[in-house]
């Protein structure tokens, strides 16, 4: 009789990350797809400013990376909580799984194609820019150089948030869909009875005090999340129907 | 052969009894090796246990032995002892029939080994 | 190698919404054993298969695999296999790609081996699995299922959407490998008289119990059909129970048990006695009444 396979969680975890990249490796193709789109929407700038006197004319058109960083975070929250719907049962694959090895797994994931995002919108403000300087043959100025780390420290942490409230928000829904639904009506209810802004509350507490304590509270703020996803998906049984 | 698995005899005496029919018609011989349950198994698509259950009763009736490591081989002398239980059984049936239907005609026991003495006598 | 429990259920218990698929089963089924599971549409087979796996978890009771409760279980997971027909892979890959993907999950994998599998059933290593028709999407499952050759392989209907050809080679590919790698096989179907060859234990769950665990051999010569006069009949087997009973016009025939009777008296008094399948076996200690569908003509 043979004897039992011995695997580590490691190596397990390790392999669902390899092989959920590649299964969802389209939705890499479909955020290109969109950047590019939204890239030639935009290209006449997010922002316009003009004036003239006499016969000179200004116009300025700004370029941020907002639009794109906005459309990565929206993509990141819906590939988040579709990673757990019944169409990809990403948890669910008939390989060596657990819940938490899959749940792990999904976070890493998430994190890479967080990352990825971060790189997709960069390069996409870039490459619309230097198509401007060349086909245009316009004057292009920098606010800052480049490219800075701590830019993209941002994006990819506002991303990353994104994708870990979708996660949060797909394990709730998949522990119960009659809850999720009724976390949504009471986020609706709460906002318009009680007139309060949650959302300035929070904007108030991450972006208040610098860039590198919005990392750490950022970084801090999606462990949890995910920490608490991987909680409440921990019980659940199989359901392939 | 076709195994039968609905049937009064169960599978692994099938086997055995096919078993001995190989050994009879000198197909497998003494201290020849036997197939293994598992190459039972594939041969009559029927799952290994209930093979290696032949085999063991074949070896519990001194039909074949077993050296270790090895397998089971053919019992030296293991011909002769099915063909006189087969001829014992058979004959013991028959004997049985002579006698129940020599009660049914009303035919006593000493009529009836005296006709048999005949008959002897003349074959 | 022989006697050791592999698996052990102990009063174990399921609810699904206050329905009580299972209940109070118990059973232990040992190592390297090719057992069928047996028993009618909405017995329990699936759930029974799903709690062993890790599927789900008992509402009650125990269930211990290689000694710890399989559920959430990174041990019982990487040496547990369950086919069935829900067994879900990535959405657009093809099943070469579900093949390379096992080799890199089960140290055991035979490439090979389901490379030439898939081919003999006609299946192209560039097919999405989602375009599968049913019958290929069960060959296939069953494939993936034995070439990774888990210590515990679990089998729930695998034959389902099969056509009756490959369904025979299906089953010999199952015996052909448990030879070739002897491991714990669990099968479960409503169709015992298809594969009960290749079996070494029935297992037969009714109502979410199990009502028989026994040896094949043991199952077959189980019970008898007896067959004659009407009244000798009734008069031997009135102390015996009576799993099947039917008269007609020109026949009385009634099955109990093989141990209660003594044939050759039997044959002396021009009662036949004949044998009764495994599958019947089954079907008469899981029927309601003792006739049969007959009894709902009556």
């Amino acid at each position: 009789m043979m004897s039992l396979n011995e695997i580590s969680f490691s190596q397990i975890v390790l392999n669902q990350v390899k092989w959920k990249m590649k299964a969802y490796s389209q939705s890499i193709i479909i955020l290109i797809l969109i950047q590019i789109t939204v890239s030639i929407l935009f290209s006449g700038g997010n922002i316009t400013m003009g004036g003239g006197f006499n016969e000179v004319n200004i116009n300025i058109h700004y370029y941020t990376l907002d639009s794109y960083i906005i459309l990565s975070c929206i993509w990141a929250l819906v590939i988040a909580i579709l990673m757990q719907t019944n169409g990809y049962r990403h948890d669910d694959y008939a390989v060596i799984t657990t819940r938490y090895t899959a749940s792990l797994a999904n976070v890493i994931v998430l994190f890479v194609y967080s990352f990825i995002a971060t790189i997709i919108s960069f390069m996409t403000l870039y490459i619309l820019i230097a198509l401007i300087q060349v086909v245009g043959n316009i004057a292009v100025m920098k606010e800052y150089t480049l490219f800075e780390f701590v830019h993209f420290g941002l994006a990819f942490f506002i991303i990353l948030l994104a994708a870990s409230i979708g996660y949060l928000i797909g394990s709730i829904f998949k522990l119960s869909k009659g809850l999720g639904i009724l976390m949504v009506v009471l986020a609706v209810i709460f906002t318009a009875i009680l007139n309060v802004q949650p959302e300035a509350l929070l904007v108030n507490f991450f972006f208040n005090t610098g860039y590198l304590s919005f990392m750490l509270k950022a970084l801090f703020t999606c462990i949890l999340l995910f920490v608490s996803s991987i909680f409440i998906l921990s019980r659940k049984e199989v359901n392939r129907r | 052969m076709n195994l039968k698995q609905e049937s009064n005899t169960p599978i692994y005496i099938q086997i055995a009894e096919w078993i001995e029919n190989e050994i009879i018609a000198d197909q497998l011989l003494e201290n020849g090796k036997v197939f293994s349950q598992y190459q039972l198994a594939e041969m009559f698509n029927i799952n290994p246990a209930t093979a290696g259950k032949g085999l063991a009763i074949l070896l519990e009736n001194g039909i074949l032995y077993k050296k270790r490591g090895l397998g089971m081989f053919v019992q030296e002398g293991s011909k002769e002892l099915i063909l006189s239980k087969r001829h014992n059984e058979k004959l013991s049936n028959l004997a049985k029939e002579i006698v129940e239907e020599a009660k049914r005609l009303f035919v006593s026991d000493s009529e009836l080994i005296e006709l048999i003495k005949k008959i002897q006598r003349e074959g | 190698m022989i006697g050791v429990p592999e698996i052990i259920c102990h009063q174990v218990e399921k609810r699904y919404r206050n329905k009580r698929v299972l209940h109070s089963l118990t059973c232990s089924i040992n190592k390297g054993k090719l057992s069928g599971l047996i028993g009618r549409n909405g017995a329990g087979k699936s759930t029974l298969l799903k709690l062993l796996a890790g599927h789900l978890k008992p509402t009650n009771g125990e269930i211990t695999v290689f000694g710890e409760c399989p559920f959430n279980n990174l041990k019982t997971a990487s040496n547990i296999m369950f086919v069935e027909e829900g067994m879900t892979f990535p959405p657009l890959f093809t099943v070469l790609d579900i093949f390379k993907m096992a080799k890199d999950f089960y140290p055991n994998w035979q490439h090979e081996l389901a490379k030439r599998l898939l081919d003999y059933a006609n299946i192209p290593t560039n097919a999405f699995h989602h375009n599968l028709s049913k019958g290929q999407k069960s060959t296939f499952n069953l494939i993936y299922g034995l070439a990774s050759r888990c210590t515990i392989s679990l089998l729930d209907e695998p034959m389902n959407g099969m056509d009756e050809s490959i369904r025979t080679d299906m089953y010999r590919a199952i015996l052909k490998e448990y030879i070739a790698y002897p491991r714990t096989i669990i099968i479960s179907s409503h169709h015992l008289n298809e594969m009960e060859h290749l079996l070494e234990e029935i297992i037969l769950i009714d109502n979410g119990q199990i009502k028989l665990h026994a040896s094949l051999d043991d199952v077959q010569q189980m019970l008898v059909r007896l067959r004659g006069d009407i009244n000798l009949i009734r008069k031997l087997t009135s102390d015996m129970e009576v799993f099947f009973e039917k008269e007609d016009l020109f026949h009385y025939e009634v099955v109990v048990e093989r141990n209660k009777i003594d044939e050759k008296l039997l044959q002396t008094m021009n009662i036949l006695v004949q044998p009764v399948t495994a599958s019947e076996v089954c079907k008469f200690m899981t029927s309601k009444g003792k006739g049969g569908i007959d009894d709902v003509f009556k």
